[in-house]
């Protein structure tokens, strides 16, 4: 007899948003691995029609709290392109300063509260704060510091209005900008202590199969977190318009959000795909630390996402303390650049913690008439399917039995970090 | 025996439990007095659906399918508080900006193929439409400081205290220059207060984050911007992307 059996792991804990496992097994094989996103659709491509620009920058962060700046940087870009906004550098600084308290905020609520749980056996931070109370200090401090930026540049920890089009409602003042670069200066050792504990670690090879990477190229040829190049590492480069209409987005019955594949391939955004196509730019503490804990494994498998986060922690601080001299230099704080047309269509893209991240606008008599946003999660959709599909058939065909295995399963979702609130505002067929 | 607390999520960004997650250097001594029976956020420890009878329930984000409708109503009956957690809990949030216009299905269905078929889903609703509510927190996101005050208030049964007066109140506390006087629509007059009037003070416009104020004068606010140069259609616009599914009653001026 054909023996059958279903392993469904619901609402995938230390996630943020609802994601289920799901597997079917037939005579001990592996027969289909699915991911699933139930969650409740919102429609954001729909709440932005009819609406001024100013106002699609009201509505699209609300999109995830977790990514929320990245989110209003990428929709700055785009309006900024459409709109012929063009703002002096100093702002762009001060932009890419919050960007940096994002990824710090973000990598280490992954690294310390999401992830390290599972490598080290608890169920979650407070557990693990116990037996590891300075390592958890060390996360506290990181989160800590990433909100307080994010928090002083946008003017809240989520959803901050302060970032605007044109500039700044208000351009943060010289000791704001000092005390910042004091923080990211104090922390820095702690981060690359960071590196250490994870490079240390155990990283099962379960999932292991290689796939497409995928990042912005920075304007210049350091790290960086955005672009309108995009970096593919079959060695294509696309412009970030060729790109959107060259990825095919679907719609599959068992999730509420769309997927995307590369000429019918999945593809990785995030951490790990950043370090995999730019790591050899880093510079500083970044680089020692690149050169310390990168190896050839990272192509193959998705737990070095942790990894990879960590690094980044460490260039977004060291990048803290670059930018905080260049804008201290700054004489007079910039005054919001108007808007200068009311209509056009075009693409703003950068890269989220989660990985790269488009905005797509087209503006008439100054309104929105239509919109596509393209997120780091959908992107990876195809690429965590495959990881676990792959880790499922190794698995089970092994005697670590079921308990482990979902676990292990688990820490592949949670590898990628996927941000699920994300995935699920829809685009337009 | 410690209280016990769950804090569950629904349609929304994650940012109120997010908030509350990164308050953590307050809220672990709060946490200490209490059993957490679920944060599936932050853990993946016990019962991801908590278990039995709860003390206190929070719930982020509205409600827009059938399978939540059902889940909100057994949560209901097994909190003895429940606590509608940021503005989509309680008003609907962004996603309820056409409430009461009849186009959700045909916004579903332009974003949709027909084969999709995973959820049953209609325009956003506030909890409170389903199920009765026992206190509101609104914020999008909440204020950390007000959940971190109400929440030891009502683990010793004392009502939820919110601010009562609209953002303008503490906006005039900080002696901001006010930009209704310069011809920008503000909903601060509107606005219940709570965040410090945190975007006026970035000399950027309320945008109605909070919901509307107890007994707002929409009304005179409205009366006031359209002798300058704005429509009707304009300034109901704005009020729609926070006040959601409240629009209707707002506009009554209940
Ligand atoms: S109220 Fe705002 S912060 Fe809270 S879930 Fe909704 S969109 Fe997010
Ligand atoms: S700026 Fe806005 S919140 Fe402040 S007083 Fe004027 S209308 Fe009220």
């Amino acid at each position: 007899m054909k023996e059958g059996k279903e392993i469904r792991i619901d609402s995938v804990a230390r996630v943020e948003g609802h994601g289920n496992i799901y597997v079917r097994l037939r005579n001990g094989k592996v027969k289909e691995v699915r991911f699933e996103i139930p969650e409740g659709p919102r429609l954001f491509e729909t709440l932005v029609l009819g609406k001024e620009a100013s106002e699609v920058l009201n509505i699209v962060p609300r999109i995830c709290a977790i990514c929320n700046i990245s989110h209003r940087y990428a929709a700055i870009r785009a309006l900024e392109k459409i709109l012929a906004v063009n703002v002096p550098p100093e702002v762009t600084l001060l932009r890419n300063m919050m960007h940096y308290g994002e990824m710090i905020e973000s990598h280490s609520l992954h690294i310390f509260f999401l992830a390290l749980p599972d490598f080290l056996g608890y169920p979650d931070a407070i557990a693990l704060a116990e037996k590891y109370p300075e390592e958890v200090g060390i996360g506290l401090r990181l989160k800590k510091f990433g909100n307080y930026v994010m928090e002083a540049v946008a003017g809240r920890m989520i959803h901050g209005e302060n970032p605007t089009i044109g500039g700044f409602g208000r351009f943060l003042s010289k000791e704001e900008i000092k005390s910042i670069r004091d923080g990211a200066e104090k922390l820095l050792p702690e981060a690359i202590r960071t590196t250490e504990l994870l490079r240390n670690l155990h990283y099962s090879t379960y999932a292991e199969e290689g796939v497409l990477f995928v990042c912005l190229k920075p304007p210049t040829d350091a790290y960086g977190f955005w672009g309108d190049t995009v970096m593919i590492s079959n060695g294509d480069d696309r412009t970030v318009e060729e790109f959107r209409t060259a990825i095919k987005e679907r719609i599959y019955p068992h999730s509420t959000a769309k997927r995307t594949l590369y000429r019918e391939k999945p593809y990785l955004v995030g951490a790990l795909a950043r370090m995999n196509l730019l790591g050899e730019r880093l510079h500083g503490a970044a680089h020692e630390a690149f050169q310390k804990c990168y190896s050839l494994s990272w192509i193959r498998n998705p737990l070095y996402n942790n990894l990879a986060q960590a690094i980044e922690i460490v260039f977004a601080l060291e990048e803290i303390i670059n930018t905080a001299d260049k804008i201290l230099k700054v004489k007079r704080p910039p005054k919001i650049v108007p808007i200068k047309k009311g209509e056009g269509k075009g693409v703003g893209a950068v890269e989220a913690p989660r990985g790269s991240l488009f905005h797509y606008y087209e503006f008439k008599d100054g309104l929105c008439t239509n919109a596509d946003l393209i997120i780091p999660t959908a992107q990876n959709y195809n690429a965590i399917e495959k990881h676990l599909t792959v880790a499922a058939a190794n698995l089970f065909s092994s005697s670590v039995g079921e308990e482990k295995a979902k676990l292990e399963l688990e820490m592949v979702v949670r590898a990628y970090d996927p941000c699920i609130s994300c995935s699920c505002h829809i685009q337009k067929v | 025996m410690k209280p016990k607390v769950g804090f569950f999520e629904f349609t929304g960004c994650a940012g109120d439990l997010l908030t509350i997650v990164h308050s953590e250097d307050y809220l672990l001594e709060v946490l200490k007095a209490v059993e957490v029976v679920s944060f599936r956020l932050a853990s993946s420890q016990g019962k991801r659906e908590g278990d039995g009878l709860m003390d206190i329930v929070f719930i982020e984000g509205s409600i827009t399918t059938t399978e939540q409708e059902e889940k909100l109503k057994e949560l209901r009956k097994r909190s003895k508080i429940l606590v509608a957690l940021g503005t989509c809990a309680t008003f609907g949030g962004v996603q309820a900006m056409y409430t009461g216009k009849p186009n959700f299905s045909k916004r579903f269905r332009s974003v949709y193929n027909k084969n999709f078929k995973i959820v049953e889903a209609f325009e956003s609703k506030p909890l409170e439409y389903f199920v009765p509510v026992d206190y509101f927190l609104p914020g999008c996101p909440i204020s950390p400081q007000l959940f971190l005050f109400n929440f030891p208030r009502l683990l010793k049964n004392l009502p939820v205290e919110l601010p009562t007066y609209p953002v303008c109140v503490e906006c005039k506390w900080q002696e901001n220059e006010c930009l209704l006087l310069k011809d920008i629509p503000c909903l601060g007059p509107v606005t219940r207060g709570g965040c410090l009037a945190r975007c006026p003070k970035d000399n950027l416009p309320c945008v109605g984050c909070f919901g509307p104020v107890p007994g707002g004068n929409f009304a005179s606010w409205e009366k006031n911007l359209l002798e300058k140069k704005y429509q009707e259609s304009q300034l109901e616009k704005k009020m729609r992307f926070f006040f959601g599914a409240k629009i209707k009653e707002v506009k009554r001026g209940k």
